[in-house]
C-alpha cells in the first residue's frame, strides 16, 4: 500500500485524536504544512477509500476515525516487506529471527525444549 | 526469412530456450529426490546445490549454446557430439516458424516477469518507508559499525531488511521481553544476515525460482530460506552456546504465539514452523560433513544434466517438427 507524506501525518493525527472532521485536521496539519482545506479533504477521502478510515456524516461534514489501529497497520506493513515476492507468506525475503504461527502449538515447542534440555544433561554427563 | 549472423544468433537463442525447458523438466523430475537429500549436505554444499538447482536451466541453456556454437563446427568438440546433436538450419531463421513464435512468447514472458519483480520491489520499498515513518526509530549503538535500529512497536519481532545496505530492526516489545543474552543472540543472528547480504541474494534467488512452476518455486524458496536461517544460527554459535541459540529461538517463537489475531498476518506459514523445528534440530546436532556418496551422486547429476540436454535438444527439435514445419 502506497501512503503519501500527508496521508501518514493524517493517520498519526487520527490515531492520537480518535476522531476529527476535515476542518479540525486542517487546523492542525494544514496550516503548519501550508495545505488547503481541499487538500486535507481529498487526503481524508483517499484514506477512506484505501480502507484505513471510517466516516460518519455529521451535518454537512464527515467525521473521520481510523479503521485500523496503529499496531495492526504496522504489522501489515511488516508483512508486505517480508513477503511481497511469495505466495501467502510462505517465506520471507527479509530475514526474520523467528517466525511462528498458530500452527506451531505449545506442545511442539515444549517437545523441542525437552530436546534441548536432554542435550544439556548429556553434556553435563 | 533471415539469413546470416543474426539468424545464427536467433537459432542459438532457440537452442538455449529448448535446453532451458529441458532443464526445468529435469529438475521437476528429480526434485523430490534432490529436496529429500539436501538436509544431508553441509551448509556450504547445500547452498551451492540450491543455487545450481535454481540457476540450472540457465547453465544448461548456456552450455548447449556453447556446444552448438557454429565456430566449433568441424572441431574436436563437435566430432562426437555431432552424432547426437547437430545443426539443421544454422544460418536460416524464419520469424513465422515455431522457433520464432516460441522466442517471441518467451521474450514477452521474461519481460512480464521482470516488470512484476520490479513492481513488487517498489511496493516492498514503499512499505518499508511507510513503516519507518509511522514508527519511531532509534539507532542502537555499538554493533561493529553495522546499523541496528530499534522500532517502537508492541509486536515482538526482529528482522533484517535492505538490499544493498541491509539494516537490522528490533522492536521495543522484543527488547523488553528477552534477557541480555537472548537479545545479543538475536542481534548476532540478524547481523549474520547483514554480513552476507541475505536479503539481496534472496531476491536474486527468488527471481531464478520464478521460472519454475509454482510448487517447485515455493519448495526451492523454502529450502533457501531455511538454509539462510540455519547459517545465521550457526554464525551465532561462534559467540554463544548452540543450545542457548536454540532456546532463544523457541522463546521468541513462544512470544510471537501470544500475538493478537490482527497481528498474526505478519507471521509466516506452516513451513516456518517446520523451519523452527529444523533449526533447533540442526543446532542440537550439527552436521560435520557431507556423505561422500551423496556428493558424488550430486556432482554426477550436475555434470550429466547439460549433456543429456544437448542430446535431447536435437531429438526434441525432430519431435516438434513432426507437428510444425518451418
Amino acid at each position: 500500500m502506497q501512503l503519501g507524506e500527508l496521508e501518514k501525518r493524517v493517520l498519526q493525527y487520527l490515531w492520537s485524536e480518535k476522531e476529527a472532521d476535515a476542518k479540525q485536521v486542517h487546523s492542525v496539519l494544514g496550516q503548519t504544512r501550508g495545505n488547503s482545506l481541499n487538500t486535507i479533504q481529498s487526503t481524508l477521502d483517499r484514506l477512506f477509500k484505501k480502507g484505513l478510515l471510517s466516516r460518519t456524516k455529521q451535518g454537512h461534514a464527515h467525521l473521520y476515525r481510523t479503521k485500523v489501529n496503529r499496531e495492526a497497520l504496522l504489522a501489515t506493513l511488516i508483512t508486505n516487506v517480508t513477503s511481497d515476492f511469495v505466495e501467502q507468506g510462505e517465506h520471507s525475503l527479509i530475514a526474520a529471527f523467528s517466525s511462528a504461527s498458530a500452527n506451531l502449538d505449545d506442545a511442539q515447542l515444549d517437545k523441542l525444549e525437552q530436546l534441548i534440555e536432554q542435550q544439556r544433561k548429556l553434556r553435563r554427563g | 526469412m533471415l539469413v546470416g549472423s543474426l539468424a545464427i544468433t536467433l537459432n542459438l537463442m532457440s537452442v538455449a530456450l529448448l535446453a532451458f525447458f529441458i532443464g526445468v523438466v529435469l529438475l521437476l523430475i528429480s526434485a523430490p529426490l534432490c529436496f529429500s537429500k539436501l538436509s544431508h549436505f553441509t551448509f556450504r554444499i547445500r547452498k551451492l546445490a540450491l543455487w545450481l538447482l535454481a540457476t540450472g536451466p540457465w547453465w544448461i541453456g548456456a552450455i548447449c549454446v556453447a556446444i552448438f556454437w557454429p565456430r566449433l563446427e568441424g572441431g574436436m568438440a563437435t566430432s562426437w557430439i555431432a552424432n547426437f546433436a547437430h545443426w539443421h538450419h544454422a544460418d536460416l531463421f524464419t520469424f513465422t516458424s515455431w522457433h520464432g513464435l516460441t522466442l517471441l512468447v518467451c521474450s514477452l514472458m521474461l519481460t512480464w516477469l521482470l516488470v512484476v519483480i520490479a513492481v513488487q520491489s517498489r511496493k516492498k520499498s514503499l512499505s518499508m518507508d511507510n513503516l519507518l515513518e509511522l514508527c519511531d526509530t532509534n539507532e542502537m549503538p555499538n554493533h561493529d559499525s553495522h546499523q541496528v535500529y530499534s522500532l517502537q512497536l508492541t509486536i515482538p519481532t526482529a528482522f533484517t531488511s535492505g538490499l544493498l545496505s541491509p539494516k537490522v530492526y528490533l522492536t521495543t516489545a522484543l527488547q523488553k521481553q528477552v534477557d541480555q543474552q537472548e537479545l545479543d543472540i538475536i542481534i548476532q543472528h540478524e547481523l549474520a544476515h547483514v554480513r552476507v547480504y541475505d536479503p539481496l541474494f534472496k531476491v536474486i534467488f527468488a527471481l531464478f525460482c520464478r521460472f519454475y512452476p509454482k510448487p517447485v518455486n515455493n519448495i526451492l524458496m523454502q529450502h533457501y530460506s531455511l538454509l539462510t536461517e540455519q547459517m545465521a544460527d550457526h554464525a551465532v554459535t561462534h559467540f554463544h552456546d548452540s543450545l542457548d541459540v536454540a532456546q532463544t529461538l523457541i522463546n521468541v517463537a513462544k512470544l510471537q504465539q501470544k500475538l493478537p489475531i490482527n497481528c498474526d498476518g505478519m507471521q509466516l506459514s506452516y513451513f516456518a514452523n517446520e523451519q523452527i523445528s529444523q533449526r533447533v534440530y540442526r543446532l542440537v546436532s550439527p552436521l560435520e560433513r557431507t556423505p561422500v556418496l551423496a556428493l558424488v551422486v550430486a556432482i554426477a547429476a550436475f555434470i550429466g544434466a547439460p549433456l543429456f540436454a544437448v542430446s535431447t535438444v536435437d531429438s526434441f527439435h525432430h519431435f516438434i517438427e513432426t507437428f510444425f514445419t518451418h
